[in-house]
């Protein structure tokens, strides 16, 4: 039988499970940790070798007790239900919980996701933050996407609340009128595109 | 005499008149100023005369690192460098620089703390220092030589693991507005003219010793990785630039760039940052790329790796490879450095062909900066720059110079933003060329002053960043209000403190940094949001008080201040505390000398306030308030004539600000009318001799 190290540092990838459960465990793990939701099928695909709904009842089985004794044992394994009521797995160990969020809103609607990440910013730190700041992970979105998005955000009163501002270098970035003044947000952002560079 | 782990024990005298060199002990002579700006001021106060000038062969110049450097201390890399500082305007007065790479740590290593140099050599020489052995040596061979050749031609002679502090040829010919540098990109503004003055070239130095640390191996090793696990990225921002799997909290104007899908394109194999969770002590080193960060997105895929000081993980220094840069300019195509540093060469133009964060941009980064970097030309923190675009954008220039200069250079090249430009003007600032390049060479205070120009038009343009004393701001109410005012009065150049900056910028939510300040200076209110001023407080005095200590500190023990203090982290477990008692922790075993957070603290101020003795004595005057700790009328001015206080507003109240001062005066327990240190005050900590000659001199309040 394999000792398993418990120190989620020192995770392998390469080592061979023996029980499924830990197997399991170190597979959330490692979704977390390079910013992955995993669902229960995915899980089971990657460690089973096939689909899980070919799979035959006894492995299913085995494998939805393995699942449910990862959880039990290992206070760091989460189940979080998404939009659709699908549940996703990950490690709080390794992904906290305002990224679980916005992994999460990414499923649903990209609109609503850019809306309540600007809300967030404009409330919270508080500050407006770069339209460029959604082609990174997780959003990930390309400048067209992004710009659709924006688009379809003026049409609608839900999003009445995102305006934008435009700094001296031309980079544009977006506020909740809700939480920042116009005059605060170009200020703010001027601040983090131009100001903050001549001020090293 | 008890012995001390952490210190070289020795300082090395060169006199380059006699040619006399002699040993001190450091911990007989210094050990009450710790080292770096500590040693620095105690021998200007001791040694120098008011009323000498920064070429006078009776200046001194002195190298000195800490008990910290060249040991496993995270950051240790800083050498500070005291000297009558020749770009002090109207009238030179003492400053320091502080220059990083490998120079502390070896010059530990030869076994001495500090090198003071005095005199002046009857021609030019160069000071070899290998261990025991210390020559002056003829610099026939390298005078005239840029920092490059020179660091080569002595790396020869010394090995390549001497580290060379060099001057170019702006230190040579006098320029005010030259530096000293060792390590390829690690230099002092400032000094490089003092030592060309002296007819110093350079010193190169290789220790084979060591650093004993007083304390026990493993506790020592466990507090460094501790240290470690505090550390942010540069400048000490502890959250990432965007949103990563075990971040709670991001700020898009984070020097922590790390991330998935970001890559050292120029590396071979390209290397992902990946998320680089804080947890992991091995890649705090990818946490930080300033050349992504300053030169935008487009430098990702030029970026090698990242370079710094001895024991640094942060490794501030980016290193890039821009094939088209040597081609088109015939430069290395390979560079590297940090803030100043990378913006050399760029922040002359207001723009380029391809926008402000394109190819052209990396170009102008690396022909600024080879050049900069050869010749030894110092940027004043950017004024060389902002006071040339303004020169050149408002017809001064034209008006300055003889029509035969003027049409000397391409000043359509300047206007299209060719990178090309900078070969007309760089060489005739190091080598005194005509009228631009003399005039820009001294400095901004000489400048003005040379072409008639008035220093009160400088201190109104918001734009400019100007303070006073031929100096910028750094880091005042454009980000830290009152607190950022305060600090940027008391030095006479620019502040060069980043206690307070790397605080408000460290990228945490509003209300965790309340949370912190509230826990450090007793007060939530101590900081406010960028542009969401509050009236002053004492909360920000105190905030001010620690900020300015804190730096002396770290200039003393050679901790790095762009990165330090430690009391915030990037870690959620600890609530994003950091820990304020990293440095008392970290002088205690390395020295072997308990001292308390607070000990040390009493320290810093003693060094702190030998500064401001010093420059009371050679200003002779007491009224340092009216004559010294001055605010340029563009904090008190908002060009859109909002009431201050008014979100997205950074200027103050006048009245608000003579609260401050009063405040801060009554924090140091200085006198509040004219803002010089009482006799008490000195005597609290340790300077009671001082506060005897300033007494006599007429100079206590
Ligand atoms: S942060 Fe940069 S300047 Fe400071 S010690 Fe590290 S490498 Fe050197």
């Amino acid at each position: 039988m394999i000792k398993y190290d418990e120190n989620p540092a020192n995770l392998s990838e390469t080592r061979q499970y023996e029980d499924l459960s830990m197997a399991i465990v170190y597979k959330i793990r490692e979704g977390s940790k390079a910013g992955r939701l995993y669902q229960k099928d995915e899980i089971y695909l990657e460690l089973m070798g096939e689909d899980i709904q070919e799979g035959d009842d006894e492995r299913r089985k085995a494998f939805e007790e393995a699942l449910k004794r990862a959880i039990e044992e290992h206070s760091d394994i989460k189940e979080v239900p998404g939009a659709g009521g699908a549940l996703f797995y990950y490690s709080e160990e390794y992904m906290g919980e305002p990224y679980v969020r916005l992994l999460l809103q990414k499923q649903g609607d990209p609109l609503l996701l850019i809306a309540e990440t600007v809300r967030d910013n404009s409330a919270s730190y508080p500050r407006p933050i770069p339209l460029n700041m959604f082609k990174n992970p997780p959003f990930d979105f390309s400048e067209e996407e992004i710009i659709e998005c924006l688009r379809q955000m003026e049409t609608k009163d839900l999003f009445r609340d995102i305006a934008r501002t435009v700094t001296s270098a031309g980079t544009v970035f977006l506020y909740s009128t809700s939480h920042l003044t116009p005059d605060y947000a170009s200020m703010l952002a001027e601040w983090f595109d131009v100001g903050q560079f001549e001020n090293p | 005499m008890k012995k001390y782990g952490g210190w070289a024990g020795k300082v090395l005298r060169v006199n380059l008149s006699d040619r006399k060199i002699s040993i001190e002990d450091t911990i007989e002579k210094y050990r009450d100023f710790l080292g770096g700006t500590g040693i620095g001021y105690k021998v200007f106060w001791d040694e120098v005369l008011p009323g000498t000038k920064p070429f006078d062969p009776e200046n001194k110049i002195v190298f000195a690192v800490g008990p910290l450097a060249g040991t496993g201390a995270p950051c240790n890399g800083r050498t500070a460098i005291t000297t009558l500082w020749p770009t002090c305007w109207p009238k030179a007065l003492i400053g320091t620089g502080h220059m990083g790479g490998n120079f502390a740590a070896e010059l530990k290593y030869a076994g001495y703390d500090a090198i003071i140099i005095e005199g002046k050599a009857n021609k030019p020489v160069w000071i070899s220092i290998v261990d025991e052995k210390v020559t002056i040596n003829d610099a026939g061979h390298i005078w005239g030589q840029g920092i490059r050749r020179t660091t080569i031609e002595l790396s020869r002679i010394l090995g390549s693991e001497a580290s060379v502090a060099a001057i170019g040829q702006a230190g040579e010919n006098l320029v005010p507005m030259s530096v000293v540098m060792n390590s390829y990109s690690h230099s002092a503004g400032g000094v490089g003219a003092v030592m060309g003055s002296k007819n110093l070239k350079a010193i190169a130095v290789r220790g084979t010793g060591g650093i004993s640390i007083a304390g026990n191996r493993e506790e020592w090793e466990r507090l460094i990785k501790y240290h470690l696990s505090l550390l942010g990225a540069n400048n000490q921002h502890v959250v990432p630039n965007s949103p990563q799997p075990w971040a709670e909290f991001y700020d898009p104007a984070s020097r922590w760039l790390a991330s998935k899908g970001r890559a050292w394109g120029a590396s071979s194999p390209v290397i992902e940052t990946g998320p680089c969770d804080p947890r992991d002590l091995n890649r705090i080193a990818y946490r930080t790329n300033n050349a992504a960060f300053y030169l935008g997105e487009i430098a990702w895929k030029y970026t090698v790796r990242g370079s710094g000081c001895t024991g640094c993980p942060i490794r501030c220094h980016t290193m890039i490879k821009i094939p088209s840069a040597a081609a088109k300019y015939g430069i290395p195509e390979i560079g590297m450095n940090t803030c100043g540093g990378l913006n050399f060469g760029r922040s002359f133009f207001r723009n380029f062909p391809d926008g402000m964060r394109g190819l052209t941009n990396v170009e102008a980064c690396m022909v600024g900066m080879h050049m900069a970097d050869d010749y030894g030309i110092w940027c004043n923190y950017g004024q060389l720059q902002r006071d040339f675009q303004k020169l050149y954008y408002e017809g001064i220039i034209k008006n300055k110079l003889g029509e035969k200069e003027f049409k000397s250079y391409s000043w359509d090249k300047y206007e299209k933003g060719d990178p090309s430009f900078l070969f007309e003007l760089l060489p005739r600032i190091a080598f005194k060329e005509g009228e631009l390049g003399t005039a820009l060479g001294l400095g901004t205070g000489a400048h003005l002053e040379r072409w008639g120009l008035s220093e009160s038009e400088w201190k109104k343009d918001p734009k400019l960043n100007y303070w006073k004393m031929g100096h910028p701001k750094h880091h005042s109410n454009e980000e830290v209000g009152q607190c950022g005012v305060i600090i940027n009065t008391q030095y006479n150049r620019d502040a060069q403190c980043h206690s307070h900056t790397n605080f408000v910028r460290n990228g945490l939510p509003l209300e965790v940094q309340k949370r912190l300040a509230e826990e450090i200076w007793g007060t939530p209110d101590a900081v406010d949001g960028v542009g969401a001023y509050t009236p002053m407080n004492v909360g920000k005095a105190r905030m001010a008080k620690w900020s300015l200590l804190r730096k002396e500190l770290h200039d003393s023990l050679s901790l790095c201040n762009w990165m330090g203090p430690w009391v915030a982290s990037p870690l959620k477990n600890r609530n994003y505390r950091g820990d304020d008692t990293i440095e008392s922790m970290l002088y205690t075993l390395a020295t072997g000398d308990r001292k308390s957070r607070e000990e040390l603290d009493l320290i810093a101020e003693r060094i702190f306030l030998l500064h401001r003795a010093i420059t009371i004595r050679d200003m002779n005057t007491k009224e340092m308030r009216k004559e010294h700790d001055t605010i340029p009328d563009w904090v008190f001015y908002d060009p859109q004539k909002r009431p201050v206080y008014t979100k997205g507003t950074i200027h103050l109240d006048p009245k608000d600000m003579e609260l401050a001062m009063d405040m801060f005066y009554q924090e140091m327990g200085w006198d509040r009318t004219t803002g010089a240190p009482t006799y008490e005050t000195y005597r609290k900590v340790g300077l009671e001799e001082v506060a005897k000659e300033l007494k006599k001199r007429g100079l206590l309040p």
